[in-house]
């Protein structure tokens, strides 16, 4: 049997008792059990505890690897070239000791990073034609002769 | 409780830059070690000796150090001579055929009793070898039957103006 004056049909409706308890759930709020929120926490804090937190390296360890890297590189690049330089200032040292210790390095005349039979005969050609000055001047004489010439040539074979 | 992980995975800049700094060093390095492109490859040459002496026996030979500069003057030449065999010393030095180079190469007086020497000479003269020419010539100090094999490496052969040439050099026994 319906109500027409009724405007929501009756198979809309739900039940009473329904109803009825879903406004008792509304008027008395829900209580958590003390209990339970204790057990939420105490777990929540082991399992950060148990967390391992990874801490990024210092910023000093990382400065040290990169200065110790470049130092190495440097090392393998420039040690190489130092020592061959000391080798031959050495040797030539051994031969003539008698002369000046100009570097061997002021005998390349040519300019060609090598002291060799070229610097000799460079220098013998422009003695021949009238080179003057004291930068040829080996033998520290005051003069520009064969023994400049020579002592070049020497340094150019020495073993 | 599901943890995120959300770290960025980024090389730092100072690896990066690290990492660049090494592989140039490493290359510059590396290049240092490569031969020059001019570099002349060595010349092996072998002087023939007897079979039927005994180990011990000592003997002397001359042998002529031979450069050919084709048709362009040699106005400057410096090698360096080693020995690959054992028994091997060199005793003497002389000039060479041609007079520009009559007189004695240039060398290291610690070349003599020893098996290796740099030699080198130049010449000023307006009359110089060119062709086939004897420039020098090594007396040494044999101990040993058979062969010797020596090892030569041409530094310089230059013409006039020390412009470089492709002259060739090899050594025989002399025939005097």
């Amino acid at each position: 049997m319906t109500d027409s004056n009724d405007p929501q049909p009756q198979e809309d409706r739900l039940h009473d008792a329904v109803i009825s308890e879903l406004r008792e759930s509304e008027r008395v709020p829900f209580q958590i059990p003390a209990e339970r929120t204790e057990n939420i926490l105490r777990d929540a804090r082991a399992y950060l505890a148990s967390e391992r937190v990874v801490r990024p390296p210092r910023r000093w360890l990382k400065m040290t690897a990169a200065i110790g890297s470049v130092c190495a590189a440097l090392l393998l690049f420039l040690v190489p070239q130092f020592m061959d330089q000391d080798h031959r200032t050495k040797r030539f040292a051994e031969v003539v000791p008698e002369t000046d210790l100009l570097s061997p390095r002021s005998r390349d005349i040519d300019g060609n990073g090598t002291v060799d039979i070229l610097d000799a005969y460079a220098m013998a050609r422009g003695i021949q034609s009238g080179e003057s000055g004291d930068q040829w001047d080996f033998t520290s004489d005051g003069q520009l002769n064969e023994d400049d010439v020579r002592l070049v040539a020497l340094d150019a074979v020495m073993l | 409780m599901k943890k995120q992980n959300s770290k960025r995975r980024s090389l730092p800049f100072c690896w990066m830059v690290l990492i660049v700094l090494d592989a140039v060093s490493l290359s510059m390095a590396m290049d240092r070690e490569t031969a020059p492109p001019d570099v002349v490859e060595p010349i092996i040459s072998q002087i023939e000796g007897p079979s039927d002496i005994p180990a011990d026996d000592v003997r002397f030979e001359a042998v002529d150090l031979i450069v050919d500069s084709g048709e362009s003057p040699l106005a400057a030449w410096q090698l360096e001579i080693q020995s690959r065999s054992p028994g091997v010393e060199i005793v003497g030095i002389e000039g060479g055929e041609h007079k520009a180079y009559h007189e004695p190469p240039y060398y290291d007086p610690k070349a003599i009793r020893n098996d290796r020497a740099v030699l080198a000479g130049f010449s000023t003269d307006d009359e110089l070898p060119s062709g086939r020419s004897r420039i020098a010539r090594l007396h040494l100090q044999l101990e040993g039957p058979g062969p010797r094999e020596f090892k030569m490496q041409v530094n310089v052969m230059a013409t006039v103006d020390g412009k470089p040439i492709p002259a060739t050099a090899s050594l025989q026994k002399s025939t005097i």
